[in-house]
């Protein structure tokens, strides 16, 4: 099913996984000295596509829940009405309720700030409906519109899933790059995932991996590796 | 003057009585007896009047009707006395008869010179008797051969909205004076008229507002083959395009190419004499004359029946290709080095195009350039290309299901808004054109359509302050045209109605074409359904609602006391 070289991922992920340990790897006939950062490294995914046109054909969107959490770190933000903000309390999650944000008043440098100050939102299916017209669309540019949750799913469970969920958002450049793993997580783990992301993008597009030009697998700080040509 | 204050005393010549003298020397009584200046008139007299529309016959001219002791029919009755031209009529009055007795009496005072230099003055009673007798417009109508011709005014659409339409402009042109009856039909209405002519101008008027053709056929009702004189009955079967307002289109690939190369998907925004479509992704608007269509017909594939709601999220609004094609030439130079840097890195280049404001980079203009020379685009002014994200409102807050459509309503919607479209990707469409379309990409998964105003909608009856007049239709009272349903189904008709009352609120141009009155009910009685909500408050319709100002509203002209003549004249 996936096109991946599995020697070529190999070699990549082994090679990632020596420079972010600080030991030295070569790439292209060069020698690299790896560093060991002070910071979980990210492995980031990067795609490029090839036969689309970003103006005529549909711009397709869609996210898809890996199996494990690429970014624990992520800082999600509850957007949500008394119940959920309580919970949200109770769990030491970020939390706004309706007020809050009407204090923001439609301000788009407000919004822009907390669109950036969290990677993530959830919102309770009350509050959802009103965040358009409290927040405008600053949000939706970021490509940070919240998640919904239901009055009677668990929050901590929906904020999980949020952190493990990747999104595609096509934009109007053909590039495309996502996290889909960290250097802290098992090998197994990150291919896996790594593996899941692709095909998934490659079932949005239109003919599949033959849209697909390029991709590219790199840790935060490190050199990347093309995975697929 | 003793002499005149005591007048000279005679004799009569005949009787020997002694009286006043006068010329002819006869005292009153023998001047009466011998003389009678009324015997030349004829006591008795006649008039015809119709039972059925009460119209009194009137010699040469034909039937009118006439009041009962008023002037016209004591006209009409001085006109009936024979001999009355010989003498001189001094005063004609009416002496009351009883209505059932059929009789109607006139009194008369006439003059008439009975020797020389002296007149003769005496009163007289004519009596008419009134009979029956049928006029020929009742006699038509007892008959039914009431009309000549008939229109046949067909569309065969699911809705109702372009015969609401049809019956505003027709009242609005008083056309409906003309005819003898007017028919709901399954699929349309029948225009029944009195004279050929009558017809012909009706389908003329039709012709101006709707794409229709209509095909002719005459029935011989009876002939004369001695004198070569033969009456018919025309039949104007009219089909006016199955086309209407808001409908998604796949147009015929050739056709497409015709209308200026315009994508084959389209909406259509009016139907006037012709449908006005419009590409929802580039604004390439083109028109349809009723003509080429009927050489080339196709039907739409979905209707405004088929609109869902959907949130608007976002608005990005995008360059217009064709219209910057001139401040393009000049801003060519200074722009280039930009432009290039923009090209490389598209999100940066957003966000300088929203502070540059009307400037716009070459970079897509490029892109926009080779559009037009494509297409030999003709766009809209009044629309604007947008991308904007939507979520369904069925979806919305339910799950994350969102997306990004071209539409070209970028100028009505903002972040927030509601807007109609339809949904493509759930329907089934049964179409060779749509199924080779959708084959090649060529439809998109969400259309918008219109702007949605929910919350003025919800309560639109009650706060609506104008209202419009129906056509009374035989058998059917004044519903007007919206009685004309296939199966009567009541809430599609209300459905109907709502929606061209919606569609006059949103469009000027459209409102422009019909009258509308003011409606000075107060708000609960202009609900027609009892599920308001009591609490709702007009603070919070938004702030666009479509409200009609009442400078174009008329004032309602109403009959103090309306008779049932006045009903009766109505209906015709």
């Amino acid at each position: 099913m996936s096109k991946l070289n599995k020697e070529v991922l190999d070699d990549a992920l082994d090679k990632i996984f020596a420079f972010s340990a600080g030991e030295e790897i070569t790439k292209d006939g060069e020698t690299l000295q790896g560093k060991k950062r002070n910071f979980t490294e990210t492995l980031e995914l990067q795609v490029t596509l090839k036969n689309y046109d970003p103006r005529k054909d549909k711009r397709f969107a869609g996210s898809f829940k890996l199996p494990t959490v690429p970014r624990p770190n992520l800082k999600v933000c509850v957007l949500g009405n008394d119940v959920h903000c309580e919970q949200a309390k109770d769990l030491g999650y970020a939390h706004m309720s309706v007020d809050d944000l009407k204090k923001l008043n439609k301000n788009k440098k407000l919004v822009k700030k907390l669109a950036k100050k969290y990677d993530a939102f959830v919102a309770s299916q009350a509050l959802i409906k009103q965040i358009p017209r409290l927040l405008g669309p600053g949000l939706n540019r970021a490509g940070k519109f919240p998640t919904v949750v239901a009055p009677s799913e668990s929050l901590e469970a929906k904020v999980n899933e949020v952190k493990a969920q990747i999104k595609f958002q096509m934009k109007k450049v053909l590039c495309l790059s996502v996290a889909v793993g960290n250097v802290d997580l098992s090998r197994e783990e990150n291919e896996i995932n790594l593996k899941l992301a692709l095909n998934f993008l490659a079932s949005l597009l239109k003919k599949s991996w033959q849209n697909i030009k390029v991709a590219y697998l790199k840790s935060t700080m490190g050199p990347a590796f093309q995975i697929y040509f | 003057m003793a002499d005149v204050a005591a007048p000279a005393q005679g004799v009569c010549c005949v009787c020997g009585v002694s009286m006043v003298a006068n010329r002819i020397n006869t005292c009153a009584q023998c001047l009466q007896t011998n003389h009678d200046v009324t015997a030349d008139l004829a006591k008795n007299g006649v008039l015809m009047k119709c039972k059925g529309c009460e119209r009194y016959q009137k010699p040469q001219t034909g039937w009118i009707y006439c009041a009962p002791e008023s002037k016209g029919l004591l006209a009409l009755c001085l006109k009936k006395i024979k001999g009355l031209s010989k003498v001189h009529l001094v005063d004609a009055s009416f002496i009351w008869t009883e209505e059932h007795s059929k009789r109607i009496k006139v009194k008369l005072v006439v003059q008439d010179e009975i020797a020389r230099q002296v007149k003769l003055q005496q009163a007289c009673v004519v009596e008419f008797v009134v009979q029956n007798k049928m006029c020929e417009d009742c006699h038509m109508q007892e008959a039914s051969v009431t009309w000549n011709s008939v229109v046949q005014l067909r569309q065969k659409v699911e809705h109702k909205r372009t015969f609401l339409y049809l019956e505003q402009l027709i009242l609005k042109h008083q056309l409906d004076s003309r005819t003898v009856r007017v028919e709901p039909m399954p699929d349309g209405v029948d225009f029944y008229f009195a004279a050929r002519n009558d017809a012909v101008r009706f389908l003329d008027f039709v012709e101006t507002v709707v794409p229709v053709r209509y095909k002719t056929s005459k029935k011989i009702i009876s002939q004369d083959l001695k004198s070569n004189i033969a009456i018919h009955n025309f039949t104007y079967s009219t089909e006016i395009v199955p086309i209407c307002r808001d409908d998604a289109i796949c147009l015929p690939r050739s056709m497409a190419q015709k209308l200026g190369s315009i994508s084959q998907f389209v909406l259509c925004q009016a139907v006037t004499n012709v449908m006005r479509f419009i590409d929802p992704v580039s604004c390439q608007v083109a028109e349809l004359s009723g003509e080429r269509y009927f050489q080339q017909p196709f039907r739409a594939v979905l209707s405004s029946q088929r609109l869902v709601p959907f949130v608007v999220l976002d608005v990005q609004l995008q360059e217009m290709p064709a219209l910057k094609e001139d401040e393009e030439e000049e801003n060519d130079g200074d722009d280039e080095d930009e432009a290039d840097a923009q090209a490389k890195v598209g999100g940066k280049r957003r966000r300088r195009q929203k502070g540059r404001g009307k400037k716009k980079t070459r970079g897509t203009g490029k892109l926009a350039n080779s559009l037009l020379s494509v297409s030999g685009a003709n766009l809209s002014a009044s629309h604007r290309i947008a991308l904007v994200e939507v979520a369904r409102e069925d979806d919305f807050g339910v799950n994350d299901n969102r997306f990004f459509v071209y539409t070209h309503l970028g100028y009505l919607l903002k972040p927030g808004d509601m807007a109609l479209g339809y949904d493509m990707r759930t329907v089934n469409l049964n179409d060779e054109i749509t199924d080779e379309l959708a084959d090649k990409d060529g439809i998109p998964d969400i259309v918008l359509v219109r702007k949605h105003y929910p919350k003025w909608r919800k309560n639109a009856a009650k706060r609506r302050k104008w209202k419009l007049k129906s056509m009374v239709l035989d058998g059917k009272g004044d519903a007007g045209f919206g009685v004309v349903s296939t199966v009567e189904n009541h809430a599609a008709l209300e459905r109907d109605r709502e929606m061209f009352m919606r569609d006059i609120e949103e469009d000027a141009e459209f409102r422009a074409k019909m009258n509308i009155y003011k409606d000075d009910r107060p708000a609960k009685d202009r609900a027609t359904t009892d599920k308001l909500d009591d609490d709702d408050d007009d603070d919070d319709i938004e702030d666009d609602a479509p409200i009609i100002g009442v400078e174009s509203m008329l004032d309602e002209m109403k009959l103090s006391a309306p008779t049932s003549k006045d009903d009766d004249a109505e209906s015709l």
